[in-house]
């Protein structure tokens, strides 16, 4: 799974730690997740996804790989 | 993330205290070879055997300085606290950092436990023994403390 958090938090401009705050996550999983290292639980990608006013899609799509193989984690 | 499994940030101020007072306890009881007459108890032993005796005692009381078993407990209290003490903001990635950390330790500690298993034999086996009861805590902190190290001082940040 890929996302699009880079992008949104740009148009946005707020700083990771910024957007951690406002999600109640360490600025480490922001990182995290921008280095494609982590896959947020449904409820952060939930609130991600209210918090920058977009569909949950918008921000979180399954890459090609994923697609492919079923069982892909 | 709640997690009522784990402890407050705080304790691991505690933790670390008590990891030092117990190696400091058992460095000194090692070097001085004095062992507290104040901690000579009586204590209820489930079993006691005797080195190279036949004669298998189960439930009785056996005089017993309990210094080293004090601070074996100590430290071991003193991992757990530590170990799972909340961070300071404690969230899903740092439950999976923590999670990760845990089966890290245990591959490593069995790995090693195998490993001994086939090489090390008679009375040093009992070295083994002794370290396997401290070496997952300290591998899982190890680790622990790494991998957050890492993450918080990982370069790829904000622009």
């Amino acid at each position: 799974m890929n996302n699009n958090i880079f992008l949104a938090r740009a148009e946005r401009r707020i700083t990771q730690a910024q957007l951690a705050d406002a999600l109640g996550v360490s600025r480490q999983t922001i990182n995290a997740l921008e280095a494609g290292k982590y896959i947020p639980s449904t409820l952060l990608a939930l609130k991600m996804a209210r918090y920058f006013n977009k569909q949950v899609e918008e921000l979180f799509y399954l890459t090609e790989e994923d697609e492919s193989d079923p069982r892909a984690l | 993330m709640k997690n009522a499994l784990l402890f407050p940030y705080n304790a691991r101020y505690w933790g670390w205290t008590f990891i030092t007072l117990s190696l400091i306890g058992t460095i000194l009881l090692m070097v001085t070879q004095i062992e507290p007459t104040y901690l000579d108890l009586k204590m209820p032993a489930l079993a006691a055997d005797t080195l190279f005796s036949n004669n298998r005692t189960w439930f009785r009381l056996i005089e017993n300085n309990i210094a080293d078993e004090l601070f074996a407990i100590i430290f071991l209290l003193g991992c757990i606290m530590v170990g799972f003490a909340k961070e300071r903001k404690e969230d899903e990635y740092t439950a999976l950092l923590r999670l990760q950390s845990l089966m890290w330790s245990v591959y490593i500690h069995y790995s090693l436990l195998i490993l001994s298993w086939l090489f090390v034999y008679e009375l040093s086996f009992i070295w083994v023994v002794l370290g396997g009861m401290f070496a997952f805590w300290v591998i899982f902190i190890l680790r622990f403390r790494w991998v957050l190290w890492k993450a918080k001082n990982s370069t790829l940040d904000e622009q």
